[in-house]
């Protein structure tokens, strides 16, 4: 469950941005993106005995270009209800989620590769079909490239869809859709 | 051990518009091979057992489309029973029987669609440095031109274990066929 994304349109230009090489000024780029993923449970963990999904992912954002990254992300599972829209637009009931960690790195050939750590983030899981949704909001940390040394922020909206039913941990589908807003020195 | 998409048809009443991922309804059989690594998850499809293995790979079909995706598989020694199979560079090994645990797909083919599969059964014979397996799946839906999709899929992997288990990082190679139904 978590993140990602790239790319270039220069907002309140500061700069001029020579988009794909690696060379740029000081600039804030306003991008959107939709990106495409299959995410297990792994061995990695933000709390003590609790465990982080791995997202592997693809995209392209609003300039067009195409990216690729990986991202852990964790959330507990609380009591609260909740309800959501699934794949296919079925509505599901659940309870909520809520962040525990999470970070990405999203690398866009040619531009660069940027670095986010989830900040906050709630959701909803059913627990009887595995399938969730989940909206957070990242802090930009650095990045290469184009990106270097980057700041800003950035939400995300996943969609969930689990494929069979482990007694443990989680295997499904992912799609989601990223807005960011990032500046660089 | 996965996936895959689109057209050759068979018995068919499918037409696959090639390039543009438009599936029309019917059944269509394909035929495909993936390559990617193996590290260790933590899903479960025992309780109490080991973790599932995850797989990462890459791959092509037999209309010519590029696919990605991941899948988690797990199996368990069954007993001692010893068995043979064929290891990397064709070289026959012997080892122990293996049968599936659990296990579950998810295909991404960019301008199609996505494929869910789970895993029903599967055998296999494995050593300390490989293992070969034969595993079949049901397809349970997916999206894009696959949205409702139904059928089955038979995969033979030959993994090749990096570190000193079958606990470690691997490669694997997976050959296989599917019967997809399109509504």
């Amino acid at each position: 469950m978590k993140t990602r994304r790239l790319g270039a349109i220069v907002a309140a230009i500061v700069a001029i941005v020579f988009v794909g090489s690696t060379a740029c000024f000081a600039a804030i780029f306003n991008i959107t993106a939709n990106a495409k993923g299959t995410s297990a449970t792994l061995g990695v963990g933000f709390a003590a005995g609790t465990y982080a999904n791995l997202l592997t992912y693809t995209g392209t954002d609003s300039t067009g270009h195409a990216f690729s990254g990986q991202a852990v992300g964790e959330y507990t599972n609380g009591v609260a209800a909740c309800s959501f829209t699934a794949f296919g637009g079925v509505n599901e009931s659940g309870t909520v989620l809520t962040l525990v960690g999470g970070s990405a790195i999203s690398i866009e050939p040619g531009v660069g590769k940027l670095y986010t750590q989830v900040t906050s983030g709630t959701g909803c899981f059913n627990s009887t079909t595995g399938d969730f949704s989940i909206s957070q909001t990242d802090t930009i940390v650095g990045g290469g490239g184009t990106y270097a040394n980057a700041t800003g922020t950035e939400t995300d909206t996943f969609l969930g869809h689990n494929v069979g039913s482990p007694v443990s941990g989680s295997f499904s589908f992912e799609k989601f859709s990223s807005s960011a807003s990032i500046t660089t020195p | 051990m996965n996936s895959r998409v689109a057209g050759m048809a068979g018995v068919l009443i499918v037409i696959l518009v090639a390039g543009s991922g438009v599936l029309q309804a019917g059944t269509t059989t394909i035929t495909f091979s993936q390559k990617g690594i193996v590290t260790v998850s933590n899903v479960f499809f025992v309780t109490g057992g080991k973790p599932a293995a995850l797989y990462t790979f890459t791959g092509i079909d037999s209309t010519g489309h590029s696919f990605s995706g991941q899948m988690v598989i797990d199996s368990a020694v069954n007993g001692s029973a010893n068995c043979t199979f064929t290891g990397p560079g064709g070289i026959p090994e012997t080892g122990h029987v293996y049968t599936l645990t659990g296990g579950a797909a998810v295909t991404i083919i960019p301008g199609v669609g996505r494929l869910y599969s789970v895993a029903t059964s599967g055998i296999g014979c494995s050593n300390r440095t490989a293992i070969s397996f034969t595993e079949q799946e049901t397809i349970e839906g997916g999206g894009g031109s696959y949205n409702g999709a139904t059928g089955t899929r038979t995969l033979q992997t030959l993994q090749l274990f990096a570190g000193q288990s079958n606990e470690g990082t691997s490669f694997i190679k997976v050959t296989g066929s599917a019967t997809i139904t399109v509504p």
